[in-house]
């Protein structure tokens, strides 16, 4: 039985790598809807890293799939904040977003912090904050059972930075998760979604029309239309199926 | 010497002669019943001793020849040329209708040179118009080809006068009708005339919207030539000729054209004496007109080439490099040549793939278009200035030329083999040995030459199921709470450490069977080796020692009762006291007497050890 697991374990694994070779071959050849397919393919076996989502974002852009390029950027950066190579492209790409949203300026200190969260991923932060409690410990530890006074005092002093170094590590790591897990970050992904004053086609007034690629926040949920917040402000119903989260 | 220069003559002569030409003029159409005149033109140095033609069988002599001489002797600069012409003219009457030849005339000089004219065509047609006023039987269906178009498939359409027969009329004639965008075409306005003409006014000719055209009409005075329509001798002359490109699809009407002609006619009525000697003719303003045309222009298919740029004909491309072996930063250039026919005037530039290393300048264009064959045909050179900037060998590839065909109605796309520059270093490159000062490099900023996405990632990294977090994951708990329970331990077990150093008195009792062993083990070592005295020695020092440690009491202070006294207080059986007591009085003896038998000390020793290990 063990044995059979195994073995059905390589061959999952097999797949994947000969899925990326292929993948690879098809974007080296400018054949982009076949690297999609492939890398797809990965993904709808239930693994993800950001890489994946990376290669995924790239092959979209260059079929010419602008929203769903942005999409998996975002996908990748979620999983690895510190991803340079998917954030210069996400540049490039939003570059060529038709939308462009001012952002309401956020309170520095606020985006510093989040930025220095993002700067790790959350799986990251909780292996410091576990370290952290670790070293706390050991210096509470030092407190308690040294005789020197500066043995002493170096625990006693250590045990309190480190303590507060692991509420940090700690709150960056849930942090990010709970943001991860919150679902509320979408990406507009059909060329064209109007944005309405209610969740009805009918009886309700356009406010704006949003374009492919446009990253929104999913405020609310009624049927098949949410109500999304823009970088701006701004507040609108658009169809469901006009975005996908991130 | 003599013979030499006679040679020498000869040969000059043969020269001159062939310098001497004859000429025919001759009308190349004429009705069945017009007299005409075939005029020989001799020209030469020399003079003409022997003239000979036969107009043949087809026409009939009427007169002639009538013969002319003029010379022309012209001293430039002292230098004397003299020409000499004789004409020989003869007046001809054809005999029948349809295209016949006049042979060719041989003209004989002094000093026994020859020379030939030309076969010359002439066409007789049974003209209509006279032939119904003057009766001639001689009317053949034969000699009606048409001389309007200038190609197959010409579309003309002519406005013919009314008023006094169709004396005068207009054409405008278009080489073809069904076109493609970019496709060019000639259009010619042609006035036909059987009158006398003094004038022209108010010509209004067709502005062309929605072509790019052209005006390559012949320059200098309207050139009239008799031409055939429906066997009608007409004098035909072209007005205005155009070459049109059209630059949009669909049906593009072209507006026809107007001019006002000025004819004289002559009044024939009277015929008196006077007539002759006043003008009684009469000028009649006549306006001709040609109606409107409708071009139909069709789209250029879809799928066009990347390198087509615009050409729609038959094109050649070649492309070379004017110097393909050079220095850095020493001039050269691409010449990319596009000839053939088709709208060559408004083809574009190829565009070239130039390395990064070359630095490349505006192109220059130069055209060579042959107006004479109406503006279609000729060729465009494409000049690329580039200077290298690095040294090495540099490939260019294949230069590539698409253009619509016409005739096969599709792409083609022509391609030039790879271009090769070999770039050496520069002289300037290299810093002089003989002098010091360096270079002088100017800095400047990489440029971007476009921006594109990074590449892929070669490697997946490693790949995870999805939406997992490690924080508060059941991993996570486990290795929090094995760090705090390891904390504990650690603190648990150091504490005690301490508590137990911190306690002397408990250290003594629990190191006293240690120590009590550890001499009993060097006792028996005495024991083995059979030194007696020694091993009570050391038991005693074992046993007295043990106790010592034990009751936390000096060695000195103790006494057997003492010892007895204290250990049953401490909870210790009285077989083990005594046991204990029994060694210590059985070493103390032994100290001072016989050291007994080896069994004997061997039972002791056990006994030593039962009551340490009973008392511990």
């Amino acid at each position: 039985m063990a044995m059979n697991a195994f073995s059905f374990n390589a061959q999952a694994s097999q797949s994947v790598d000969s899925l990326w070779t292929k993948a690879a071959a098809a974007y080296s050849e400018g054949q982009w809807s076949e690297a999609v397919a492939s890398y797809q393919a990965i993904l709808d076996k239930g693994v993800e890293s950001p890489k994946l989502y990376y290669n995924l974002a790239g092959a979209y852009f260059k079929d010419g799939w602008k929203g769903k390029a942005v999409l998996n950027y975002e996908r990748a950066l979620r999983l690895d904040p510190s991803f340079n190579d998917a954030k210069y492209n996400l540049e490039i790409v939003n570059a060529q977003i038709e939308d462009d949203i001012a952002q309401v300026p956020e309170f520095i200190l606020k985006s510093a912090a989040r930025k220095l969260c993002y700067m790790i991923s959350s799986d990251a932060w909780a292996v410091i904050s576990l370290l952290m409690l670790a070293l706390t410990l050991a210096g509470v530890l030092m407190f308690v059972l040294c005789h020197g006074s500066a043995l002493r005092k170096t625990g006693f002093f250590g045990a309190i930075a480190t303590v507060l170094l692991f509420v940090c590590a700690l709150g960056c790591s849930l942090s990010q998760r709970s943001d991860a897990l919150r679902q509320d970050k979408a990406v507009i992904i059909k060329p064209v979604a109007p944005a309405k004053s209610s969740p009805s086609a009918e009886s309700s007034a356009d406010l704006f029309v949003l374009h492919e690629g446009t990253k929104v926040t999913i405020i609310d949920e009624v049927a098949a239309w949410v109500d999304v917040e823009l970088a701006d402000g701004r507040q609108g119903w658009v169809k469901k199926d006009t975005l996908e989260i991130i | 010497m003599k013979r030499i220069i006679l040679s020498l003559l000869l040969s000059l002569s043969a020269l001159w002669a062939s310098a001497q030409t004859v000429k025919v003029s001759a009308p190349n159409l004429v009705s069945a019943t017009e007299q005409f005149r075939v005029t020989f033109t001799v020209e030469g140095d020399s003079k003409v001793s022997d003239f000979t033609w036969s107009p043949g069988s087809d026409f009939q002599l009427v007169w002639g020849p009538t013969k002319s001489f003029s010379s022309n002797t012209s001293i430039v600069n002292g230098k004397v040329t003299s020409s000499s012409s004789s004409s020989y003219s003869y007046l001809l009457l054809p005999l029948g209708t349809g295209k016949f030849t006049l042979g060719a005339a041989t003209a004989t000089f002094k000093g026994g040179q020859s020379a030939q004219s030309r076969p010359f065509t002439i066409e007789v047609v049974a003209d209509n118009s006279q032939a119904s006023s003057q009766g001639s039987g001689q009317q053949q269906s034969q000699g009606g080809s048409s001389q309007g178009g200038s190609s197959q498939g010409a579309v003309t359409s002519g406005g013919k006068t009314s008023g006094k027969g169709s004396d005068v009329f207009m054409s405008f004639s278009l080489s073809s009708k069904n076109l493609v965008v970019g496709q060019p075409v000639t259009a010619t306005i042609k006035l036909y005339q059987r009158a006398e003409i003094t004038g022209f006014d108010d010509a209004k000719f067709p502005s062309f919207t929605g072509f790019w055209s052209q005006d390559i009409s012949p320059q200098g005075n309207v050139v009239f030539q008799r031409e055939n329509v429906d066997n009608v001798i007409y004098n035909a002359a072209v007005l205005k000729q155009y070459v049109l490109i059209p630059q949009q699809s669909g049906d593009i009407v072209i507006e026809g054209s107007t001019l006002d002609c000025i004819v004289r006619y002559r009044n024939s009525s009277g015929g008196g004496l006077f007539d002759d000697f006043f003008d009684n003719s009469t000028s009649v303003r006549k306006r001709v007109t040609t109606p409107s045309m409708t071009v139909h222009v069709s789209k250029l298919p879809s799928g066009a080439p990347a390198s087509f740029r615009g050409g729609v004909g038959k094109f050649t491309m070649t492309a070379k490099v004017s110097k393909d072996s050079l220095y850095t930063h020493e001039a050269s250039s691409i010449v990319v040549t596009v000839s053939g026919s088709g709208n060559i005037a408004l083809v574009e530039p190829p565009v070239l793939n130039f390395p990064s290393e070359l630095e490349v300048y505006d192109t220059k264009t130069t055209e060579n278009i042959d107006r004479a064959r109406g503006g279609v045909s000729g060729s465009k050179t494409y000049e690329y200035p580039f200077i290298p900037r690095s040294y090495g060998d540099f490939v260019l590839p294949p230069v590539q030329y698409s253009y619509y065909d016409t005739e096969s109605g599709k792409y083609v796309t022509t391609q030039s083999d790879s271009l090769r520059i070999h770039v050496l270093k520069g002289a300037d490159d290299d810093a002089p040995a003989a002098t010091v000062t360096m270079p002088v490099v100017t800095k400047r900023g990489v440029k971007n030459l476009s921006e594109d996405i990074r590449f892929i990632a070669a490697k997946p990294g490693n790949l995870s199921p999805k939406g997992r977090f490690f924080v508060f994951s059941a991993a996570f708990w486990i290795i929090a709470a094995v760090l705090v329970l390891l904390f504990a331990a650690i603190w648990i077990a150091l504490s005690s450490i301490a508590a137990r150093k911190a306690d002397v008195v408990g250290t003594k009792t629990r190191k006293a069977t240690q120590m009590a062993m550890k001499r009993l083990r060097l006792a028996q070592n005495y024991l083995k080796q059979g030194i007696g005295a020694a091993f009570y020695e050391e038991l005693y020092r074992a046993m007295l020692g043990f106790v010592s440690d034990k009751l936390n009491m000096p060695a000195a202070d103790l006494s057997k009762e003492r010892i007895s006294e204290c250990l049953s207080a401490g909870g210790v059986s009285e077989e083990a006291i005594s046991k204990l007591i029994d060694v210590l009085d059985a070493c103390e003896f032994a100290r001072y007497a016989d050291a007994g038998s080896n069994e004997q000390m061997t039972a002791r020793d056990d006994k030593a050890v039962e009551a340490i290990s009973t008392i511990y």
